[in-house]
């Protein structure tokens, strides 16, 4: 894989929540030079509360929403009819009316309105916060409370962080519905990290099946590894992701990451295996 | 009389959701009905060994499909859509990425020629099971899909009809983590949520802004702390912020590793997670039916 100038991206997620995907992004964003870390996990984002980052507002994030003159509206109904999301009602002889949190903003309503009577106008549905002069270099996007639809928010995070350097660790998601697709798919690499519990790993399969069919590489981080009620083995040859890393569960790290403390400032064995996992990415993706 | 909806819910994953939502299920065995709608994680149903006696297909959304032969390459379809969910391929026609197309129909109407046309796809499954601790509504969207919300609403409707055909007083629901679309889904109109917290920075931050939905929602709520000997800094602080704001907070538990090898084992892990777990139940249902 060729680097040709742009931002390589390197996805962790997991599937199920709370296996480690913050611990993994952000021992690996300490344990290298110039990465950008991205929390792309917009409805909880808590990546920077791991790496002491002083976000400010970096900018809003807005969506187009229709907005109906009522003048020049006729009430032919056309626009309530074709919005598919039934985002716009119109009862009798009223004007329509906006669900604002249906609205999918797609536009379909304005480009169909025969009067011209319908304009798009910004509506707020989150922000993105950074800090960019410290290190690490930090991007995070975060959805205002009560917003439906996390997608444009994960998308404009990835696009601004994407000019900021020629690396970055994307935090995704837990799950394996649109917004991690919306996360993985122009990555480079996914890293996936799981705990051999049956949770763990069921949403673990559900994780390598997204992977396949988008067509990223990925590879497997084991936290937590010495639990016990599944194989990760198994997975890991029939998907052919490899496993880089295993890290048992220790107490002094789990009490690390309640005050938000990464595990790679306090234990070996994860500033070893992250080393690793970088070794392996350099080969693999990076060069 | 109305079934009750109880949904269990953390913000942060990985708290403890469904430990404890199938420890309710099972001090309730018999009076309620079960419904996971976790959907693109759904791990509940690796704890009730469900006998499923129904599976049906969810849909979704149509979303658009290029009849290549038709295309005339004029782009007007790329275009217009926002979500960049068409490309012109090698041949400069049209094809659909059905991992971004969020369906509108837009292309579909703007196409000059009728090249594009709105196909169903299958996004999932739901599923209604027996259980040996009563009536289970699941589900499993496929891998990338679209839609999650709609499949939650599906899933409580139905859950709901059988509460009433069974006569039960309780449906409980194993909610999604996370604030935005099947979180909102799995809350709007519920009777209560119960919200699985835990002692780190992580947590507290995730609790404060789903508390903040809930209470946009109009949804009333309870907090448990779980693994609540995690740190004892944080454990204080969320006990301090309870008070403060006069949330009900209903009691916590520690972290046992007796808990994690019950999982380990596919059981649900009650008498690990008592005495405190029935406490809990105990003292909520006693507040929720006053």
């Amino acid at each position: 894989m060729s680097m040709e100038n742009r931002t390589v991206r390197i996805a962790v997620a997991s599937g199920k929540g709370g296996t480690g995907k913050s611990c993994v992004s952000s021992s690996l964003v300490l344990c290298r030079d110039s990465v950008t870390a991205v929390d792309a996990d917009v409805e909880e984002p808590n990546l920077s509360l791991l790496l002491d980052g002083h976000l400010h507002l970096h900018k809003e994030v807005n969506v187009l929403v229709p907005e109906i003159d009522t003048s020049i509206c006729t009430r032919c109904g056309k626009c309530s009819n074709y919005c598919l999301y039934g985002a716009l009602t119109q009862i009798g002889n009223n004007p329509p009316l906006l669900n604002k949190n249906l609205c999918h903003n797609c536009g379909v309503c304005s480009m169909i309105c025969p009067y011209n009577a319908i304009r798009e106008t910004p509506y707020r549905v989150g922000e993105i916060r950074s800090a960019l002069h410290g290190r690490p270099r930090i991007v995070e996007g975060r959805i205002d409370i009560g917003t439906v639809n996390s997608i444009p928010v994960i998308k404009e995070t990835l696009k601004e962080a994407s000019g900021l350097g020629d690396l970055m660790v994307v935090d995704c998601p837990p799950g394996t519905s649109c917004p991690v697709v919306a996360c993985m798919e122009d990555s480079d690499f996914v890293l996936l990290v799981t705990e051999p519990t049956p949770f763990g790993l069921a949403d673990l399969e559900m994780a390598l099946e997204l992977s396949k069919m988008l067509h990223k590489a990925s590879a497997i981080i084991v936290n937590r590894s010495d639990l016990s009620g599944g194989d990760v083995k198994v997975l890991s040859k029939r998907y052919n992701a490899p496993i880089l890393a295993s890290f048992p569960f220790s107490r002094n790290i789990a009490e690390a990451y309640a005050q938000g403390i990464s595990p790679v400032k306090v234990d070996k064995i994860w500033k070893t295996g992250i080393d690793k996992v970088w070794e392996f990415l350099e080969r693999e993706v990076l060069s | 009389m109305k079934p009750k909806e109880i949904v269990v819910v953390s913000g942060k994953g990985g708290t403890g959701k469904t430990t404890i939502s199938s420890s309710f299920c099972k001090i309730t065995a018999g009076n309620s009905v079960i419904c996971d709608t976790d959907v693109d994680a759904p791990d509940l149903w690796i704890l009730m060994e469900p006998d499923i006696q129904e599976t049906r297909s969810f849909k979704g959304m149509a979303q658009a499909e290029v009849i290549e032969t038709r295309c005339v390459e004029c782009g007007l379809c790329r275009d217009f859509c926002r979500y960049d969910a068409i490309l012109m391929n090698e041949k400069n026609k049209a094809f659909v990425k059905p991992s971004a197309c969020e369906g509108c129909g837009g292309c579909s109407f703007l196409c000059p020629v009728q090249a594009i046309r709105m196909v169903e796809r299958e996004q999932g499954q739901y599923y209604f099971s027996r259980t040996d601790l009563g009536p289970f509504w699941h589900a499993r969207l496929n891998p990338g899909g679209e839609n999650t919300g709609l499949l939650v609403h599906l899933l409580r409707e139905e859950a709901r009809k059988t509460a009433r055909i069974e006569d039960k007083e309780l449906i409980l629901v194993d909610g999604p983590p996370g604030v935005a679309c099947p979180t909102i889904s799995s809350l709007t109109g519920a009777d209560h949520a119960i919200i699985v917290t835990e002692p780190s920075i992580s947590g507290r931050h995730d609790l404060m802004r789903l508390t903040e939905l809930c209470e946009k929602l109009g949804v009333p709520f309870s907090i448990i702390v779980n693994k609540s000997d995690l740190s004892s800094d944080y454990y204080s602080r969320i006990v301090q912020e309870c008070s403060y704001r006069s949330w009900n907070l209903l009691g916590s538990i520690p972290f046992r590793k007796e808990v994690v090898d019950s999982i380990a084992k596919k059981k649900i892990p009650l008498e690990e997670l008592n005495p405190e777990v029935e406490q809990i139940w105990e003292k909520f249902i006693t507040q929720f039916n006053k």
